[in-house]
Parts: C-alpha cells; sequence; structure tokens
C-alpha cells in the first residue's frame, strides 16, 4: 500500500491528484519550480519542495532533483501526471530503481507505446485495424514511391512525436516533396529524433478514444469512449463522453479491442486508445497514450468511477475494484479546456495576473483549476488554467448546462477562450453532432 | 580480512554509539564512518522546515538589505541532504570565520546516493551556517552567508 506519493507536475492536474490522494488517506508531496512558489498545489500539499528554476528542463522535467525531492521526503510513489514526464520510458525506470513506484505502465510499455511505428506494429500483430501507413521513411524518394502506393491524400508523422508537431498534411508529390524535410526538421527540435512515417489521411474524420485501466494480475475494462474531434491545430479543445456518432454495437465492437489490446501487451494501470473515423465509421488504431489525460473527467462523469484513485490503488498492487459488467454508462459530459488565450486574436497565449476568479457552480457542473483572484500565469507554462465539466441526462442538457456554467465564471484581468466556446456551442451543426477534426478551421475563428 | 569480518564491524559500529570507526592490521586498513541521518519522522519535520527555510530567506534578503551589498548567501543549486563534511575526507568542514575562495568547495550535498561537492560562488568570509548537518535541502535554499572581501 503506497503511503507517500510525489506528484512530478503542477497546475490542476497535480491538484486532482492531491485531492485523490486525501481521499485515499495518502500523504502528498508537491515539487515546483521557482515560478510557481504561490501555485495552488504547494499551497495544498502535505510538503512542497522546491527544484529548480522556472525553465522546465530545470524543475519539472529535471529528473535528478525530483528523484531527490521523493528521496528526502521519504516518499515512496511518483505519479507523473500529464505532459512532462509522464510518459518517459527512462524517468520511469529510475523512479523503480529508486524504489519508487511510478504509477504509470512499465517502462518498456511506455517506450513500445512512445515509438508510433512500433506500436502501430504492435497493433497490428494484435489483430487491430490500423490507418494503412508506411514503416519509417529514409529519403524523399522512398516517401514518393509509398505515397504512390497508398494514395494521397497522407499525413506525415513524428515517430517519438504527438500534440501535432512534426505533422503534415500531403496531397499530391509536389507537397510531399516541400513537406518532408520540414516534418523531419520539426521532429529532430521537438522531440530529439527525427525518424517520420506516413499514414493514409480521413478526411471528415472524428478522434474516438477509449479510456482503459488494468492491473498487474491481467485483470482489463474500458470505460467507454471520449470524442474529441473538436481541435484546433490537433489540440483538444472539447471532449465529449459518449459520442453521438456511435452506435451501441460500435462501441461495444471498439470497447473489446481497446481492452484486447491491453491485455496483448500487458499493459498496466490507466491509459488512453485512441482511434481515427471515417463518415462510414470505419476505425483505425491511432496511437496509445500510456498516461492519464487531460480530458478524465468526462469518462468520471458518465461512469462514476474515480479513475485516478483507481490508478493509484492499482499501482499499489491492488486488483482493479471494478469489473466491466459493473461499468454502467449515464447521461452525457462535455468539458471544456479553459485557456489563457485571446481568440479574437488568433489564440496568443496571454500572461497577467487573474484580479478576481469568480467560479461557475450549480447542479452537475464540476471545474478542476489552479486559479484563484490574484493568481499570476506563468510564461513558462501551459496556456490552459481551468477545465469546466458539465454533466446532463441528455447531450442537449449537458450543453445547456455548460453554456450557464460559462456564462457564469469569471477571470478578471485576463483574457481567456470563452467567447470561442459560446460561438461553438451554439453552432448549428454542432448542436446536431456533425463535427469533425476539421470542424474548427471550418468555422472560420 | 574477509567480507564476513568487515561486516560484523559495520553492524558492530552501527549498534555502538560511535559514528566512525577506523583500524589497521598489517597492511590492511578499515575506515567506517557514518553519516547522520534522521529517521522517518524526523525527514517530515526536516521538510515542514523548508517552508521555514523560504521564510528565513526572505528575511535573510531583507537582512541582507541592510548589510548593503557586503553578504551574499550561498544556496542549494540541487535538492538533497546537506553535509558540511565529505565520505573522503577530501573536504573539511568551514566554520565561521573562515576564509572561503570563489569556487571552493564549502558542502556536499547528497543526491541519489551521489557526493555533489558545492562551490562557493563569492570570496569572502563565512558569517554562518544556515542548513543543518544531514538536514534535507530543495532547491534555492540559503546554505551559508558569507561577507564579501571588499
Amino acid at each position: 500500500m503506497i503511503k507517500r506519493i510525489l506528484i512530478a507536475n503542477r497546475g490542476e492536474i497535480a491538484l486532482r491528484i492531491i485531492r485523490a490522494c486525501r481521499e485515499l488517506g495518502i500523504e502528498a508531496v508537491a515539487v515546483y519550480s521557482e515560478a510557481d512558489a504561490e501555485s495552488l498545489h504547494v499551497k495544498l500539499a502535505d510538503k512542497a519542495v522546491c527544484i529548480g528554476p522556472p525553465n522546465p528542463k530545470e524543475s519539472y522535467l529535471y529528473v535528478p532533483n525530483i528523484i531527490s525531492a521523493a528521496e528526502i521526503t521519504g516518499c515512496d510513489a511518483v505519479h507523473p501526471g500529464y505532459g512532462f514526464l509522464s510518459e518517459n520510458a527512462d524517468f520511469a525506470d529510475i523512479c523503480k530503481k529508486h524504489q519508487l513506484i511510478f504509477i504509470g505502465p512499465e517502462p518498456k510499455i511506455i517506450t513500445l507505446m512512445g515509438d508510433k511505428s512500433e506500436a502501430r506494429a504492435a497493433m497490428t500483430a494484435a489483430g487491430v485495424p490500423i490507418v494503412p501507413g508506411t514503416a519509417p521513411l529514409e529519403s524523399v524518394a522512398q516517401a514518393l514511391l509509398e505515397a504512390n502506393k497508398i494514395g494521397y491524400p497522407l499525413i506525415i508523422k513524428a515517430s517519438g512525436g504527438g500534440g501535432g508537431k512534426g505533422m503534415r498534411i500531403v496531397r499530391n508529390d509536389s507537397d510531399l516533396r516541400s513537406s518532408f524535410e520540414i516534418a523531419k526538421n520539426e521532429a529532430r527540435m521537438a522531440f530529439n529524433n527525427d525518424e517520420v512515417y506516413m499514414e493514409k489521411y480521413i478526411e471528415h474524420a472524428r478522434h474516438i478514444e477509449f479510456q482503459i485501466i488494468a492491473d498487474n494480475y491481467g485483470n482489463a475494462v474500458h470505460l467507454g469512449e471520449r470524442d474529441c474531434s473538436i481541435q484546433r491545430r490537433h489540440q483538444k479543445l472539447v471532449e465529449e463522453s459518449p459520442s453521438v456518432f456511435l452506435t451501441d454495437e460500435l462501441r461495444r465492437k471498439m470497447g473489446d479491442i481497446a481492452v484486447k489490446v491491453v491485455k496483448s501487451v500487458k499493459y498496466t494501470n490507466a491509459g488512453t486508445i485512441e482511434f481515427i473515423m471515417d463518415e462510414h465509421k470505419n476505425f483505425y488504431f491511432m496511437e496509445m497514450n500510456s498516461r492519464i489525460q487531460v480530458e478524465h473527467p468526462v469518462t468520471e462523469m458518465v461512469t462514476s468511477v474515480d479513475l485516478l484513485k483507481e490508478q493509484i490503488m492499482v499501482a499499489g498492487g491492488a486488483k482493479l475494484s471494478i469489473k466491466q459488467s459493473d461499468i454502467r454508462f449515464y447521461g452525457y459530459a462535455i468539458e471544456c479546456r479553459i485557456c489563457a488565450e485571446d481568440p479574437a486574436n488568433h489564440f496568443m497565449p496571454q500572461v497577467g495576473t487573474i484580479s478576481n476568479y469568480i467560479p461557475c457552480g450549480g447542479p452537475f457542473v464540476r471545474v478542476d483549476t489552479h486559479v484563484y483572484s490574484g493568481y499570476s500565469i506563468p510564461p513558462h507554462y501551459d496556456s490552459m488554467i481551468a477545465k469546466i465539466i458539465a454533466w446532463g441526462e441528455t447531450r442537449k442538457e449537458a450543453i445547456a448546462r455548460m453554456r450557464r456554467a460559462l456564462a457564469e465564471v469569471r477571470f478578471e484581468g485576463l483574457t481567456v477562450n470563452i467567447a470561442f466556446f459560446e460561438k461553438l456551442l451554439k453552432n448549428e451543426k454542432f448542436l446536431k453532432g456533425d463535427i469533425t477534426t476539421n470542424f474548427i478551421a471550418g468555422m472560420g475563428v | 580480512m574477509n567480507v564476513n569480518t568487515i561486516k560484523s564491524f559495520i553492524k558492530f559500529i552501527k549498534q555502538s554509539r560511535y559514528n566512525e570507526f577506523s583500524m589497521k592490521d598489517g597492511d590492511v586498513s578499515l575506515k567506517i564512518k557514518f553519516r547522520p541521518r534522521e529517521d522517518e519522522s524526523e525527514t517530515i519535520q526536516g521538510i515542514d522546515n523548508l517552508a521555514a527555510a523560504k521564510d528565513q530567506r526572505a528575511a535573510e534578503a531583507t537582512r541582507d538589505k541592510k548589510d548593503g551589498e557586503f553578504c551574499k548567501i550561498i544556496t542549494a543549486p540541487i535538492v538533497g541532504r546537506f553535509y558540511s563534511t565529505m565520505t573522503s575526507d577530501k573536504l573539511a568542514p568551514i566554520k565561521k570565520g573562515d576564509a572561503v575562495k570563489k569556487s571552493q568547495t564549502v558542502c556536499m550535498i547528497e543526491a541519489m546516493n551521489i557526493e555533489h561537492e558545492i562551490s562557493s560562488p563569492y570570496s569572502g568570509v563565512m558569517e554562518e551556517m544556515l542548513a543543518d548537518e544531514g538536514a534535507p535541502v530543495m532547491f534555492g535554499q540559503p546554505l551559508f552567508k558569507i561577507r564579501i572581501n571588499n
């Protein structure tokens, strides 16, 4: 049983982990950079250790100080949250070597899932449909040859990447010629690995992902899907569960595949299997995220399963507390990611102080945020400042609640992207559930 | 001397009230040294002190202003445990009033079972040691106050 957890993260997810620890009677140790000394996770944790200057490379990504902080505070486990070191296999391995439980899958699984080409090979072996694509590409000449075999449009992707970096859509030979090196360079800059491959680009696609969780004894369940099609430059902005596009039969089929994948690679802890779905409801494996995700609350709202607590319990050696037959889906949940960005000015990131924060509330509204009145947004990190999640018996009710919540909440002194959501939640096509990953680009914002 | 003999020496010293032991037997010399290390409950205490250390740092900063530019604080560049000595005897503990040269090793911080030498960014005289022997220190925590030479 875990007694004290070091939280190797900041912001709202650090708070989310502290809350799970409190409910489980586990002590929480926060780490922070000099820019986050006044952050809420520092104030709310049982202990807090400063680990470095504002630059994440010297603090939240600096492994020696994080391990050392766990050692001097007598922690027995580390929760990496999302981003930062959450999908770093070396970090997971170092934790293990220092007798610290890494709350996530085994290092070798992180390595497997982190390498997009290897993950695709593992999925093919497990019999999971994958988007037609290529092996890692050596040269433009090879890329052109492969492209003409599969057919355009294609998307160039980085083997070591995610978050939209290193991705390029190409529609013909000349596109490919001009984009290949750019994509390689972007991949090298972002992930220190310039290996790229290509996949068939699916037009009018939906992003559907399945939440899974598995224990160390071969038990695994899925907790349904999240529709994350509303994206801007491959960054998710709105997530909902369930997806209006899926039938019960399709949900069962995809869920079964997700569980099969988890069992075939002997995956443990929480994870997400991302699928891309075309307009004819054909679905293909995209990638697996070996961590808790930003959008996990929508799943918690429709299943009543506390994913963070379950994640900590299985990492500590407990069996899953739930069986697949126990999981019931009830109602609809929707999440909006509130970012310090100006939608009227190309979503330009904003820094400054929130002079007055007025939270939204009322029935079936959840807010996960680390901000408070007087909090200054440090310029060194992600621009997301809050997640608002609304639940409803129907999708229509969930959306109405979200609109009500967005009209209540105030982050005075700072421009945030709420105006964008207000526009989106009134859009006829969105209300009908007619959404694809290109939706925002088509909205003209 | 075989491994078991050494093991029994270590056990014996651990149980005794001594932290250090050395002997010589013919060509063989043996030296055993234990570091003072707080137990679990004290570790948490140590970390509670980190918050206090931060307040102290703020207080130091105000005091420093009064001292003008004559005093500087050496802060911890890494997270770990603070020691004024090293296992190898390479480092002699510095005391109040000792002269300190720029780049001179002034203490050791143990992190991930590795001893890291910490050097002074300033030349001057050691005024005050601000961390306790064997105590956990976090990034930026004050370790020494140095009076700068004019």
